[in-house]
């Protein structure tokens, strides 16, 4: 029995070891930001949520998102509601999250300036879709930036806008990311 | 010993979790889902003439005309001659409203059946939450209503008699995403009542609701009951309860509804407790109402 203990206790302790530095490896966005813009023939529709939550793994190059749907901010108030009551309904699908992965093989610990995609799951409106997107990934003293721009199209998520309204709002949506993590 | 196999399961779990799921791991971060305010319990400020729990949105515009036809059945007066109450208007009421603040708005109105003028403000003092740590939403209304027009007997020999207010509180409930429902204790003052036994004050309790059936388009319904002795006892010209219910569609800016009810008049100050018209004897009538916002500025700014 004494042993038996003797010998959980070292794995007890290896297992610490190792969770601490699996924490350390990853790292918090601080501050972030995402925004999307779509132009249309009545009014343009912009709206920006500095409520950006992310996590990056530098050894495993994983990266998260999650953006509560409710933080959006619109130039109309009205538009705001409807956004999340009708066409987000974001009492249902409270956040828009991504989890995936950095595709090129490069070092997060080193500083520099590197092209990147990532790829994972993006999931909007209760719906999860693959995809790919560019980023911009400076490396700055452990600080990392990361920038990006993609396309979303409202179809693949299952956002439904009425005929009448095809007009005001877009079928493809620009979303701009911008996040900064220290440790 | 069972203390560290515990403990050891935990960390180790921690582990293979950092590992392999790091929007769990971030999702777990930030903690419990943070208390929203219930938005949209109902689409406008009415549900159909009754005031709902909301108001305006800042520096939004809200221009809104609301039409009641004439009476439907025989027995009050409707036929293919009136085309059953289409070509005659109960009442026509005009309003601009604007929103101040998140919580407050004011307006103005006008109406044709006794062309009351009314300035009217409406505060949200309490938004229900999602986590219900406030269940309810109650907004206060209150207006003062003016009336410039000719009458052959004594009722406006003063002009102080031609003016009447009316508070309400309005205790509101988003139930479920799609079902919300409100009661409104009323207080109307009349400073001038021309039959004899009619109370200058009333007071009315009213019930509110809406159904969503789809994203845009509601079933809208509403009653009021009031309290008076004067009312319950007038077997010449019998009083009853206004009881409404319509169809209400939203697109974007706009907010259309299609209504039948009992009460000719539009403005709370008359429709509430002066409502003679009755279903049962064919009294109700088609009414209608658009409202338009206007926003006006960003918000964020």
């Amino acid at each position: 029995m004494k042993i038996v203990m003797k010998y959980l206790s070292v794995i007890f302790l290896l297992s610490l070891v190792f969770t601490i530095k699996t924490c350390a490896q990853i790292i918090k966005c601080k501050e972030g930001s995402v925004s999307f813009y779509s132009e249309a023939p009545i009014e343009n529709i912009d709206a920006i949520s500095k409520n950006l939550n992310s996590f990056i793994n530098l050894s495993g190059k994983s990266i998260a998102y999650i953006i509560p749907i409710r933080t959006f901010a619109f130039k109309r108030q009205l538009m705001q509601e409807h956004f999340n009551e009708k066409y987000m309904e974001s009492d249902k699908y409270p956040n828009a999250t991504f989890n995936g992965i950095i595709n090129e093989d490069i070092d997060l610990t080193k500083n520099g300036s590197y092209k990147v995609t990532a790829s994972g799951k993006l999931n909007i409106h209760g719906v999860e879709n693959p995809v790919t997107v560019p980023g911009t990934l400076i490396v700055k003293d452990g600080t990392i930036q990361i920038t990006s721009e993609f396309m979303v199209a409202i179809k693949d998520y299952k956002i439904k806008i009425p005929v009448l309204l095809f007009k005001n709002i877009a079928e493809n949506i620009l979303v701009k990311i911008n996040a900064l993590y220290t440790p | 010993m069972k203390r560290i196999i515990v403990l050891l399961l935990l960390t180790q779990s921690g582990f293979l979790y950092a590992q392999s799921d790091l929007l769990k791991m971030l999702s777990d971060s930030m903690g419990k889902a943070k208390s929203e305010l219930v938005i949209a319990t109902f689409k406008g400020t009415r549900v159909v003439s009754a005031q709902s729990n909301e108001t305006l949105k800042p520096n939004n515009l809200d221009f809104r005309i609301a039409h009641r036809f004439g009476n439907i059945g025989s027995q009050s007066g409707g036929n293919i001659h009136s085309l059953y109450g289409l070509y005659s208007s109960s009442d026509i009421f005009i309003s601009f409203e604007y929103g101040i603040s998140n919580r407050l708005m004011a307006g103005f109105s006008s109406s044709k059946m006794h062309e009351e003028l009314q300035g009217l403000i409406k505060y949200k003092t309490l938004i229900q939450t999602t986590d219900d740590k406030i269940p309810i939403s109650v907004t206060l209304f209150a207006n003062s209503v003016i009336t410039p027009e000719k009458a052959f007997d004594i009722r406006y020999d003063k002009l102080i008699y031609r003016l009447s207010y009316c508070y309400q509180v309005i205790l509101a409930r988003k139930i479920t995403r799609d079902l919300s429902i409100e009661i409104i204790p009323v207080l109307l003052h009349r400073n001038f009542v021309l039959y004899q036994g009619d109370e200058n004050d009333l007071f009315s309790l009213g019930a509110a609701g809406r159904y969503k059936f789809s994203r845009s388009s509601s079933i809208i319904t509403e009653y009021f009951y009031t309290f008076s002795k004067f009312r319950r006892s007038n077997k010449e010209t019998p009083y009853y309860a206004p009881f409404s219910i319509g169809y209400e569609v939203e697109t974007g800016g706009h907010t259309f509804s299609i209504m039948l009810s009992n009460s000719p008049g539009i403005l709370e100050n008359d429709f509430i407790v002066n409502t003679t018209d009755a279903w049962q004897k064919g009294g109700m009538k088609l009414g209608f109402s658009i409202s338009r916002v206007f926003a006006l500025g960003d918000h964020r700014k």
